[in-house]
């Protein structure tokens, strides 16, 4: 199954709420610098995908309870990782320098932005597998409920993310590019 | 005629087809199994594989920790697999050097110095098992490429192979070029360079077109057999088809060849034949400049300026970054304040400035050690190529060491004693150098003589295995207050060795005013003359908007800027009145003479500016302070707690109210005031963190209060910290950490800060953070947001 990375918008609600915006008051000029963020993100990202599909048995890293919960009833698992690329933090560097309003508003645009990609990862296979009476679950990702964040290590090392897309790890387990999601979704018979 | 080499094919390929389990590390399955890692290296050997790259990949001390496995015994036991096999056919063992698996900084944490002492444990472990040569693959980081050059030329006498990974764009995940590759590697010193993994061999052929071009080494190509399915992993190429698609190479320039991902020994003989005979390598003009990892500044070849009778392009060098004279800037090296310089930077490059002049050199100032701060700082906000300047060598190589392309250094003269010193360092780093046309006997007068010594400079420099287009010519800017006749002179220099030596001619144009009211009419003036001379490189204030309207004017003028685009772009809009609106705040809205507070609220830095203006001319610079701005801002503060303003408008609000402060500053400065500061405070996001926007915000807001804060940055180490908060005896210190893993940091850092015995209250903040956690982590204050630590910080500072 070909599916392609592809960010295709930026829910502005969502990064509004990101950015704390409970309905203030927003001048033209609020307005313009959100318009602006937006479309540099939307020209700067360049999404990229990775994942795979593994039966339950040999699926890695399936650590405590709540992802067990998630996964009950499925019998294969969709491994996934996406990212929006270095140059969004980049962008977000330099205007942390320049213009920090812009680069906290880019920063929640960047954010509402990687969901957007991750959201098609899921809406282009969800059709997939609905057409094989399979259902695909919502994405878990390493640090929900008690699945510990050191998970990350080994999700990002099966699916070779360093190689395949670009994403890395730190030493202190953040995901680099910034602007990454990696995730669990379970697959089953309806 | 030249020869191929051939290399073997995919390890991992293999070692996937012999059993090993994705995610598991193949250089502890080897160590487990080193009898299918020996008939693996047997099959490429016996399919025609002349070099065969042992298993050691990801042998590097970051991978392997928590395998109970050391570097050394991993390296060794691989390297004993591969030599066992290739003993007897005269095949050579390469020691295989991957990515350590973490981004480098400034987009990672992982920093440059230990990154080169990851591989060199490598290496020094690779050199002890025996092998015969040392290849760096599969790289997408420049600066991660570089430091594994670096440490395998230092740490062993093996020669040295390098190649980077691309995307069909041409670049690496992180923005690498083709050229900035060329540039960069082929300058450390590197016996071959290429592209491996990436593509299929027909993806990669306009790519090892491109390198052709920017290099004289031979190429190396060790591809995937095509492009892999995405659902099943599988590659799209068979052996037949990669041994044809193969034979592009010789051509150009691609002598060592092989296979990455999905190449079994099947494809490898399907390509060992392309040595049994002599292959024609096709013949290019070498092109030549400087660069960063992702931008380069291409010098003008030889024949474009005989044809052209002048450089096929002027390029500006901006000089900014200099502290001589400028008391801002020195201020900003002594406080270790990068903000201030990555500003300047930024400000550069936006001007259009393509190559950077760092210089940091002050009294007092540890030069080395701050060479290596600024252009770190520097490198992490702007993508320009870089001009180290000193005089101080060791200040020279630390620049060098860490400026993650290939680099200008300035600068060099016709001194024996100064290229003697200099040059090695310049070749050593593979770096262009701008040798200034001075000897022994001081600064000549006459043209002629500048030439002279250009031609000595040349020959001593060729000595040294330079070539003329490693060398800038700086003819020497004299002030005309000083000598009428000395301009003259310059432009004359410039001539015989742009138009008439074919050689690359740099000034530093604004000499040419000082002493002198009006300086942007003579510098402005001199620079047209110099251009139309042929100078090359142009060292500048970009900032200032005529010498920048002057070169765009020239380049249109001469025909470099095509169709005069560039031009129209840049004047086009004036001529319709409509240039673009201000790219800040809330400056868009409409609102007639608005006070104090409304301008602050608003964001209006030009209104405040023109208020505060026009407030000094009745109040005290401290009465505009503490009855206008801080006020202002609280007002703003209070809305935004009152959730009436969101978090962007508090920032603008903050940004437009520093457009008041700064000139109230510049007023005491300039009266010799005393410092009108509140009180110091030191700002850091925790080591391992690199979430910085939160930090951003805090600086942003306390400056506006008018705090002095010595913002460290981001991932700071914990004794940084301390250092810190010693040195400026701060009474507060904020840190910030985003994630629960780097909470731990801050943890360490406040205990470091309190063994330290100093006394500061220490504020913490951040995504993961609560009242309790802080208290528990032994912080003194707990703050949600930037508005809480301004608070804070005036309840303790005042």
């Amino acid at each position: 199954m070909n599916i392609q990375a592809k960010l295709t918008g930026i829910n502005r609600a969502e990064a509004m709420r990101y950015l704390g915006y409970r309905g203030q008051e927003l001048s033209k000029g609020d307005t313009v610098a959100i318009d602006r963020c937006v479309e540099a993100v939307m020209q700067t990202a360049s999404p990229k995908l990775v994942w795979k599909r593994v039966p339950i048995d040999s699926c890695p890293c399936i650590e405590g309870e709540d992802l067990a919960r998630h996964l009950a009833g499925c019998d294969e698992v969709a491994l996934m990782a996406v990212t929006l690329g270095v140059d969004i933090d980049r962008l977000i560097s330099k205007l942390g320098v320049k213009n920090p309003a812009d680069a906290l508003i880019i920063d929640s645009c960047a954010s509402a932005a990687i969901e957007n990609v991750a959201d098609n990862f899921e809406s282009d296979l969800r059709p997939a597998l609905a057409s094989k009476h399979r259902s695909l679950t919502k994405r878990y990702s390493p640090g929900y409920g008690d699945l510990p964040i050191e998970v990350q290590r080994d999700l990002c090392a099966y699916l070779d993310t360093a190689h395949a897309i670009g994403l890395t790890l730190s030493h202190s387990l953040m995901m680099i590019p910034t602007k990454s999601v990696t995730a669990f979704l379970g697959i089953r018979t309806d | 005629m030249r020869k191929i080499t051939i290399l073997d094919g995919g390890m991992g390929t293999m070692l996937q087809a012999a059993g090993m389990k994705p995610g598991e590390h193949p250089e502890i399955y080897g160590l487990a199994h080193p009898d299918v890692v020996r008939g693996i290296h047997d099959a490429f050997i016996k399919a025609g594989s002349e070099v065969i790259y042992a298993n050691t990949f990801g042998a590097n001390r970051r991978k392997l920790a928590g395998t109970g496995h050391s570097v050394a015994e991993v390296v060794r036991a691989n390297v004993i697999s591969a030599r066992a096999s290739a003993a007897g056919h005269g095949a050579r063992v390469a020691l295989d050097i991957g990515p350590i698996g973490e981004l480098l900084e400034p987009l990672g944490t992982l920093s440059f110095e230990e990154a080169y002492d990851i591989f060199k444990e490598m290496v020094e472990a690779g050199v002890d098992a025996g092998v015969s040569l040392i290849v760096i693959e599969t790289m997408t980081d420049l600066a991660e490429a570089r430091a594994a050059v670096l440490a395998a030329k230092e740490c062993s006498g093996l020669p040295v192979w390098v190649t980077m990974s691309f995307e069909a764009t041409g670049r690496t995940f992180t923005g690498t070029t083709v050229p900035a590759m060329a540039l960069a590697l082929g300058g450390l010193g590197v016996e071959a360079i290429g592209i491996n993994c990436s593509l299929g061999p027909e993806q990669l052929v306009p790519l090892v077109t491109e390198l052709h071009e920017w290099t004289e080494l031979p190429i190396i190509v060790k591809p995937n057999a095509g492009l892999p399915d995405p659902a099943t992993g599988e590659y799209s190429l068979s052996a037949v088809e990669f041994g044809k698609q193969m034979r592009a190479f010789p051509r150009l320039g691609g002598l060592i060849l092989g296979g990455c991902c999905g190449t079994t020994p099947r494809f490898i003989e399907r390509i060992a034949g392309m040595r049994e005979r002599a292959w024609h390598v096709k013949k290019v003009d070498k092109r030549h400049g400087v660069c960063s990892a992702m931008r380069t500044v291409e010098f003008s070849g030889r024949q474009e300026m005989e044809m052209l009778n002048r450089p096929a392009a002027v390029h500006v060098i901006g000089e900014r970054i200099n502290p001589t004279g400028k008391k801002r800037l020195q201020q900003a090296l002594i406080d270790g304040d990068m903000n201030y310089i990555m500003q300047q930077a930024i400000e550069q490059e936006e001007a259009g400035a393509e190559i950077l002049d760092i210089n940091v050199g002050f009294p007092g100032i540890d030069e080395p050690a701050m060479m290596t701060q600024v252009v770190k700082a520097v490198q992490s906000v702007v993508s320009l190529p870089l001009q180290i300047d000193s005089s101080n060598p060791e200040a020279i190589e630390a620049g060098l060491r860490v400026c993650n392309g290939r680099a200008i250094v300035n600068s060099v003269n016709g001194k024996q004693a100064v290229l003697d010193t200099v040059l090695p360092i310049v070749v050593k780093y593979g770096a262009a150098v701008i040798a200034l046309t001075l000897d022994e006997d001081g600064i000549p007068q006459s043209a002629v003589r500048r030439c002279a010594i250009a031609k000595r400079i040349i020959s001593v420099a060729h000595g040294y295995d330079l070539d003329d287009d490693d060398i800038l010519f700086d003819c020497l800017t004299m002030a005309i207050s000083a000598d009428q006749g000395s301009a003259a002179e310059t432009l004359t220099a410039v001539r015989a060795m742009s138009k008439g030596g074919g050689l690359h001619t740099v000034l530093g144009v604004s000499n040419i005013s000082f002493g002198l009211p009006e300086r942007n009419r003579i510098t402005e003036n001199f620079l047209i003359q110099a251009l139309g001379q042929g100078l090359e490189f142009a060292i500048v204030n970009p900032n200032r908007k005529p010498i920048m309207d002057a070169i765009c004017t020239y380049r249109a003028i001469c025909g470099e800027d095509a169709g005069c685009s560039a031009y129209i772009e840049r004047f086009g809009q004036d001529a319709q009145g409509t240039a673009p609106a201000q790219a800040t705040g809330n400056a868009a809205i409409a609102c007639p003479e608005p006070d104090m507070r409304t301008a602050v609220l608003r964001g209006l830095r030009e209104e405040v500016t023109g208020i505060t203006t026009e407030l000094l001319e009745t109040m005290s610079e401290l009465d505009v302070i503490n009855e206008e701005l801080i006020p202002a801002l609280d007002a703003v503060g209070e809305q935004y707690e009152q959730g009436r303003v969101y978090l962007p408008q508090l920032i603008n609000a903050a940004n437009a109210a520093c457009a008041g402060f700064d000139i109230v500053k510049s007023r005491i400065a300039a009266r010799g005031g005393a410092d009108i500061s509140k009180g110091r405070v030191v700002l850091a996001t925790v080591e391992g963190d690199i979430h910085d926007i939160g930090k951003n915000i805090v600086r942003v807001v306390l400056e506006n209060y008018g705090y002095t804060v010595i913002d460290l940055g981001r991932d700071v180490p914990v004794q940084t910290v301390v250092d810190a908060v010693i040195r400026e005896d701060a009474p507060v210190v904020g840190l910030s950490a985003l994630m629960t893993t780097t909470v731990t940091a801050m943890q360490r850092t406040i205990e470091a800060i309190r063994e330290s015995g100093h006394a500061c209250r220490i504020i913490v903040g951040g995504a993961v953070l609560t009242a309790d956690y802080a208290r528990e982590i032994g912080a003194d204050y707990y703050a949600k947001d930037a508005k809480q630590t301004a608070d804070i910080v005036r309840s303790v500072l005042g």
